[in-house]
């Protein structure tokens, strides 16, 4: 049995749709722990040790949140910040993250259109989240393909059952221990650092 | 007595009592004065409602029976061995020398030797009741002063006893025919009861605990109360029938009872009994000063009395500065402990019951120890007024001097409010110097070896002491508001250049301190206040991040809206319109806050 860590952090869930359902989907999965970020640090104090002997007692670390500004909410960041030490996740002695994976599991706005080189945003959603990954990289963890559901404002609602309960399946994966043939959805990428892909400006729409 | 004339008499007692201890109480003196007044009043002397004071007498007795058992109960032996020095040192020194002295200025007035003994010894105890109300009242029972007073009370506790012992013998031995009090019985007799009881109490001690515990478990108060009560009477009956007093059986219940984890509950349920009885007593006592007898003896009375007051102060005030207190501290000790205490009554109607001493010089004994009573509340003012005329010196209380231990922050006011911020500050490894006015305060964080030097925070000199030229901030927690605004204006004008942080007991002395120029002030409930509705909030379902925000914005703009009323104050109209303003902003605030309210996109968050 594996440990799935899911850092949960919406602070509105009341008004959220897609995240909400995503995780009422995973909260009966056995193995697969949240931890609800702004319902715990509503101040942005964080308790970086009692973050880090979390981080320690699981396998897999899911970051679930919505998109706001091409980025991510602003107390997953100050958790970043605070707890990702030198020492303990990276540098001389910091081991503490090492084979561990790191999962993000997002909602948009924009549609899957909107994030691509055609599109609006001008870029996929995937190479905003290069911090993500290169945050993995830097701790030794693996950088698993991100779990993204796009448009979520207009979804209905049995497109968000459907990508909730395949959010589900896909947990629920984890926290089985691997087998030599893993199951599709464990699509692991450990892609070397590419430079980004330059915006051909014929191929913006008007 | 029949019935009726009996609750006439309950009646009209507690009438007076009701009527009498308040006004007493009003006037800052003890409630003893109060049913003594009130005896008097009731007695043959003056309106002669009562003309029998031995019936209701008989019957108060009870209340000095339960009078010792209480002593008895609180009676703490660890604390006693460790107060045995001053308490036999300078408590025998205390008594010894006074019942001399005592003894010999009645003989001079022409009493006999066994009169002049007892009258000298009674004289030489002081009122526990009188003496603790006033060191409780300044807060002095822990400091070095009040542990003196103290000793010296305890150990007159403990000498009575013997006493009491000793007086029905000697009445015994002297009368042969006995009063209605004797005990009866020859002496062998009286040593086989005598064993009996003793033997009883090393039994008992192994039966009380259990027995208790069923009655607690049985949960009917009345039982508890029943049970304690035969505790007491069956050892006093005992203690009687082996010819001593019932007094003492009491005291001996006490002691037997004072280590258990009963003692609270006893304590709580005997204390109203005792409370009323020993009233009774006192009134009893009124109503038995033969006016007519003091009348006659004036001149005895009087001249008596002034002889004891001064004595015994001066003895008081000696046997303390030998023991090391300070001369102010010294006289307001001696002050405390010159009156004649309850127990001068007590020993001088056992004495009178058992033969030994006649009705005439009871009457004389009883007259000083009253009067006594009245003027320490007297010499007490008088003492205060002496004490604001000198030049204040530093030492007050024996507690030395703030050493300049180079603070950055002075803390003033070490109680609960201070305390709170000075541990963040020490936590943080800032150097603070703290002060407080209470002794409590400085004992109690020295149990937690954390130095609060004690003193008037207020006092320039001080704080000077202290280190108040080269720290950097002071913080005034002390809870006196008006203290707190002048020192705060104080530190301003002769401390420039030290930031001043002040604790505001409500939004009016807010005011006050802006005006005097504080650098910061914190509300001593605002942010408590807001906490708990921030909590109430999350309670109710409203998610921990968007209760936060309200919470935050509405204590932003409470702040905020306390500094623009303040520069409106000075104009009525202004500050009313500014107010109703003010209340306005907040709603509409909170109304149009975004963390509150519904996000809007496309009706509907991802």
């Amino acid at each position: 049995m594996r440990k799935v860590l899911v850092l949960y952090a919406h602070p509105f869930t009341g008004h959220s749709k897609a995240n909400k359902a995503m995780r009422a989907a995973i909260s009966k999965v056995e193995g697969v722990h949240i931890h609800d970020l702004y319902e715990t640090y509503p101040n942005f104090v964080i308790h970086a040790e009692r973050e880090k002997s979390l981080l320690q007692r699981h396998d897999t670390i899911v970051f679930q949140h919505p998109i706001y500004w091409y980025n991510i909410p602003s107390l997953v960041k100050e958790w970043l910040d605070r707890v990702l030490e030198h020492g303990w996740a990276y540098g001389a002695g910091g081991h503490a993250l090492e084979g561990k994976e790191l999962l993000c599991a997002v909602t948009s706005g924009g549609s899957e259109h909107a994030y691509s080189q055609v599109g609006q945003n001008l870029f996929e959603l995937s190479s905003l989240l290069r911090p993500y990954e290169l945050t993995a990289k830097l701790c030794g963890m693996r950088y698993l393909k991100p779990f993204i559901v796009y448009g979520a404002p207009a979804l209905s609602d049995e497109a968000v059952k459907h990508y909730a309960g395949q959010y589900g399946d896909l947990l629920k994966a984890y926290t089985e221990d691997f087998t030599s043939d893993a199951p599709n959805t464990l699509h692991e990428i450990h892609r070397p650092f590419s430079t980004h892909h330059d915006v051909n400006e014929s191929e913006l729409a008007p | 007595m029949s019935l009726d004339s009996q609750l006439k008499v309950a009646a009209v007692v507690m009438l007076a009592a009701c009527v009498a201890v308040p006004l007493a109480r009003r006037a800052k003196l003890s409630a003893v004065l109060g049913y003594l007044v009130a005896g008097v009043l009731l007695g043959p002397s003056v309106m002669g409602i009562i003309m029998e004071p031995a019936d209701v007498m008989h019957f108060s007795e009870l209340g000095v029976v339960l009078f010792m058992f209480l002593i008895g109960l609180e009676l703490n032996l660890s604390r006693l061995w460790q107060m045995r020095g001053p308490i036999m040192g300078l408590g025998a020194l205390q008594v010894l020398i006074s019942m001399a002295a005592f003894s010999l200025i009645l003989l001079g007035f022409g009493m006999n030797t066994t009169t002049a003994l007892i009258g000298g010894f009674g004289f030489a105890l002081s009122s526990t009741a009188i003496a603790l109300q006033i060191l409780g009242e300044r807060n002095m029972l822990r400091s070095p002063s009040g542990q003196l007073g103290f000793s010296i009370l305890l150990f007159q506790d403990l000498i009575v006893i013997p006493v009491l012992v000793l007086i029905p013998l000697l009445g015994a031995s002297l009368a042969g025919q006995g009063g209605i009090e004797q005990g009866s019985g020859s002496i062998w007799g009286g040593a086989l009861n005598l064993l009996a009881v003793v033997a009883l109490i090393a039994i008992g001690r192994r039966f009380i605990r259990p027995i208790f515990r069923m009655i607690a478990a049985s949960r009917t108060r009345e039982i508890f109360t029943a049970f304690s009560l035969l505790i007491i009477t069956s050892m006093s009956v005992g203690m009687y029938s082996a010819g001593l007093s019932m007094a003492l059986g009491a005291f001996l219940a006490g002691v037997l009872l004072s280590d258990s984890e009963y003692r609270h509950e006893l304590e709580a349920h005997i204390e109203p009994f005792k409370g009323l009885l020993l009233g009774l007593f006192f009134l009893s006592v009124g109503m038995s000063l033969d006016f007519q007898t003091l009348g006659k003896a004036w001149p005895t009375v009087l001249g008596v009395l002034a002889v004891v007051l001064i004595l015994k102060s001066a003895i008081i005030y000696g046997a303390t500065r030998a023991f090391k207190l300070a001369p102010l501290e010294a006289l307001f000790i001696a002050g405390t402990l010159s009156q004649c205490g309850e127990f001068g009554f007590v020993l001088f109607g056992l004495a009178h019951q058992s033969g030994v001493l006649e009705t005439e010089s009871l009457s004389v004994l009883n007259g000083v120890v009253a009067l006594s009573m009245f003027s320490t509340s007297l010499i007490i003012l008088g003492i205060d007024k002496f004490n604001e005329r000198r030049p204040q010196s530093l030492e007050t209380n024996n507690y030395p001097l703030p050493e300049d231990d180079r603070p950055e922050v002075i803390v003033a006011g070490h109680g609960r409010f201070g305390q709170i911020t000075s541990r963040l500050l020490r936590a943080c490894g800032v150097k603070t110097t703290l002060i407080d006015h209470s002794s409590d305060v400085v004992e109690g964080t020295k149990r937690f070896r954390i130095k609060t030097y004690y003193g008037d925070a207020t006092r320039r000199d001080l704080l000077e002491a202290a280190g108040i030229e080269r720290a950097r901030a002071i913080v005034i927690a002390i809870d006196d508001r008006d203290a707190a605004t002048q020192l705060a204006k104080e530190i301003k004008s002769h401390f420039p250049g030290k930031f001043v942080v002040a604790r505001a007991y409500d939004l009016l002395h807010a005011y006050e301190l802006l005006d005097v120029g504080v650098d910061h002030l914190e509300r001593e409930t605002f942010d408590s206040a807001v906490a708990m509705g921030r909590d109430v909030l999350k309670l109710l379902g409203v998610g921990a991040y968007q209760a936060e925000q309200a919470a935050q914005r509405f204590r932003k703009h409470d702040v905020e809206s306390m500094h623009k009323l303040h520069k409106a104050r000075g104009d009525e109209q202004d500050y009313l319109t500014r107010a109703l303003e003010a209340r306005d902003e907040i709603e509409k605030t909170l109304a149009e806050d975004q963390s509150i309210a519904q996000i809007k996109f496309q009706g509907t968050a991802w």
